[in-house]
């Protein structure tokens, strides 16, 4: 059974790296004849994606990062866990910690989801919301996962401040680019950077920007497998589907703005 | 009638991919700031580079996989037969559980002779890709098919 569970985590490393069109495949011919069927497959995929959302959040969070030791003990969860642990306050500073660590990602894979399922239903060839959660669980389980992995190396690590500041600065520049397409009158608390002057980037500064390319290449062209073997859209499709996930960093800035600037009467 | 898939096509796009990863490659680093600076054009060489290997041993593996496929149509039924490493991996479809069949060729594939073949597609059927002399075998499996 090990054997058999190390070997189906081997062959699916191999299939995200070398076979993406199979990592995000559907595996069945119909993905659900009953609405009992469909949630018994949507929690399946709920588990698939809080395990490997455990595999990326727990790791940062017994490495300390989002760990705050001044959080302070809920009395209602020093109550629940008093008999159990002699001390509930590094328990309840990790929960803390995974719980912040996990709600980024949490967040970019419900953005993804909802706008990966609105461009597939826009285009009219939606085979169901179930073929969009598989797609968005696996892409985001890998794929945005080495993204996500990437940006926290480079911001807690010493040793790849040219590449953390190099990220940093294009991240600015986009915020204001859209400040600057809608004229608001809002910035970033850190301002507008300047012009982006590139230091020498080290080794490993270098070769994480490497691999937050390639983990965007594969996110993208994985939802576009996605779209096309499990929905069968066909090219354009796909790409009009892959384009409204595409274009949600812009509507989330530029709604972000906009909120920030109106004032409710 | 046994046959194996061809692996010409997979080749040659192996070839291809090769050919422009290696050009895309000496561009890059022989304009060190054709990208506005050299540490950004440097950096994006080396991600067309880990793109190139990664695309390079994923068509190695195809064409090691489809070197060790064969297709068997006898008078009862079409196997794919996949061996490795003396492990062989076999799936069937009996011609009296046919149900439907169908031959497709995008211009690439007739303009090289190969074509793919689906037997019961959408039932959990057999499909059978990059097919030597589509249209012989094809024939043949209508026959024996329609016979059942």
């Amino acid at each position: 059974m090990a054997v058999r569970s190390i070997g189906s985590v081997l062959a699916g490393l191999v299939d995200a790296v070398f076979r993406p069109h199979r990592f995000v495949a559907v595996q069945t011919n119909t993905y659900s004849t009953s609405r009992l069927a469909a949630l018994r497959q949507m929690a399946d995929l709920s588990v698939i994606y809080l395990t490997n959302l455990a595999a990326y959040a727990l790791p940062l969070t017994l490495a300390g990062i989002g760990v705050r030791t001044s959080a302070a003990v809920p009395a209602a969860f020093a109550g629940l866990v008093g008999g159990y642990v002699p001390n509930p306050a590094p328990l309840w500073r990790l929960l803390v910690g995974f719980g912040q660590n996990s709600l980024f990602i949490t967040i970019a894979t419900v953005v993804t989801l909802v706008t990966y399922h609105v461009g597939v239903v826009l285009t009219r060839n939606s085979r169901g919301l179930l073929q969009s959660m598989h797609t968005v669980v696996y892409t985001t389980s890998a794929y945005l996962a080495a993204i996500f992995s990437g940006v926290w190396f480079l911001t807690t690590n010493e040793g790849v401040a040219a590449a953390r500041e190099f990220v940093r600065a294009l991240q600015a520049k986009f915020v204001y680019a859209i400040i600057d397409f809608l004229g608001a009158d809002v910035g970033l608390p850190s301002g507008r950077p300047g012009e982006i002057t590139v230091s020498t980037f080290s080794t490993t500064g270098q070769w994480v920007l490497v691999l937050l390319v390639v983990s965007a290449v594969y996110y993208f062209l994985s939802l576009y497998f996605g779209a096309r073997i499990n929905h069968q859209m066909g090219r354009s499709s796909a790409v009009l589907a892959v384009l409204a996930v595409f274009l949600s960093p812009i509507l989330y800035v530029a709604g972000s703005v906009i909120l920030a600037t109106t004032t409710i009467p | 009638m046994t046959t194996q898939p061809t692996i010409r096509p997979t080749l040659i796009r192996t070839v291809i991919l090769v050919v422009v990863v290696i050009a895309l490659f000496v561009v890059l680093q022989t304009n060190p700031t054709l990208l506005g600076d050299e540490q950004i054009t440097n950096t994006t060489a080396l991600v067309v580079a880990v793109l190139g290997v990664i695309a390079t041993i994923r068509f190695a593996i195809r064409i090691f996989v489809l070197r060790r496929i064969r297709y068997e149509i006898t008078k009862d039924r079409v196997q794919r037969r996949f061996s490795l490493f003396f492990k062989t991996q076999s799936r069937g479809v009996p011609f009296d559980r046919v149900r439907s069949h169908e031959l497709t060729q995008n211009r690439v594939q007739k303009l090289m002779g190969f074509g793919t073949i689906a037997l019961n597609q959408g039932l959990g059927g057999l499909k059978l890709e990059n097919v030597q002399n589509p249209h012989e075998v094809y024939r043949a499996i209508s026959k024996l098919s329609d016979r059942a």
